[in-house]
């Protein structure tokens, strides 16, 4: 419960350094980079770790 | 002799639901504030200690003297919550409108509103399935957001750019709802707050 919490004030964090790179590579290039991102960190979940598990 | 004080905090707001107006009914004997404002309830006596400098918006401060046996100072301050959803994209969206879409701050509500017609239908859908393959619901639904960023992203035409965020919408509500929804059901009752 608190790891989830904390992820209010982590993505804040993270939305700095997407900022940053948004202003080095483009705002396309920074979403679009990070939406892949994403995809590939789902499918590694859902294939490798215990979050299948869930119900 | 040891004395325990609860100190319990709620935001009647957020936690209250379609019961706002009779809590605070209850509590005040009045309708509800359409303003954001601190109440503190206490068995024993309160009385509000002066501060030397007044605030700006004296309703979203309260410093009080709690007469407990052992008196205590209690400061309660109201901050506006700039942070739920918390969305990079989201954050993102004013700079992607202008420098990709290039289109005026009007659009960019008209985005924003579109956006969260997808999120309203997300969490009317998922409000209506059943409690089951709800790990399944979260990690598609996080899949539909991640692959319609990426269209988002690759969108350079205004009315595509708001079809897709209907998508990202349904994305993000499904992703959030059931990710608050499995966080809760997994967490022992001792962790859920009072």
């Amino acid at each position: 419960m608190s790891i989830y919490m904390m992820e209010f004030g982590v993505t804040m964090i993270g939305t700095f350094f997407i900022g940053m790179l948004a202003a080095w590579i483009g705002v396309q290039w920074a979403i679009g980079g990070t939406a892949v991102w994403l995809v590939l960190m789902l499918v590694y979940l859902m294939t490798c770790t215990e979050l299948v598990r869930l119900d | 002799m040891p004395h325990h004080i609860r100190l319990i905090a709620w935001n009647i707001r957020v936690g209250g639901g379609r019961c706002i107006e009779l809590i605070t009914d209850q509590l005040l004997g009045e309708p509800a504030s359409p303003r954001n404002s601190l109440l503190v309830a206490s068995r024993w006596p309160v009385r509000i200690h002066p501060t030397g400098a007044a605030p700006t918006e004296p309703n979203r401060w309260i410093l009080a003297n709690i007469q407990t046996p052992i008196p205590f100072a209690l400061g309660a301050m109201h901050v506006r919550n700039r942070i739920t959803a918390p969305r990079p994209y989201f954050m993102l969206l004013a700079g992607f409108v202008e420098e990709v879409l290039g289109v005026s701050k009007s659009q960019l509500g008209s985005l924003i509103s579109i956006q969260n017609v997808g999120s309203l239908g997300g969490s009317l859908f998922i409000a209506s399935m059943p409690a089951r393959d709800r790990r399944t619901m979260m990690l598609y639904s996080s899949l539909l957001l991640g692959v319609a960023l990426i269209f988002f992203a690759a969108s350079t035409n205004y009315w595509l750019t708001a079809g897709i965020l209907i998508v990202v919408g349904l994305g993000q509500s499904g992703r959030m709802s059931l990710g608050n929804v499995l966080v809760q059901s997994y967490s022992e009752d001792s962790y859920r707050g009072p």
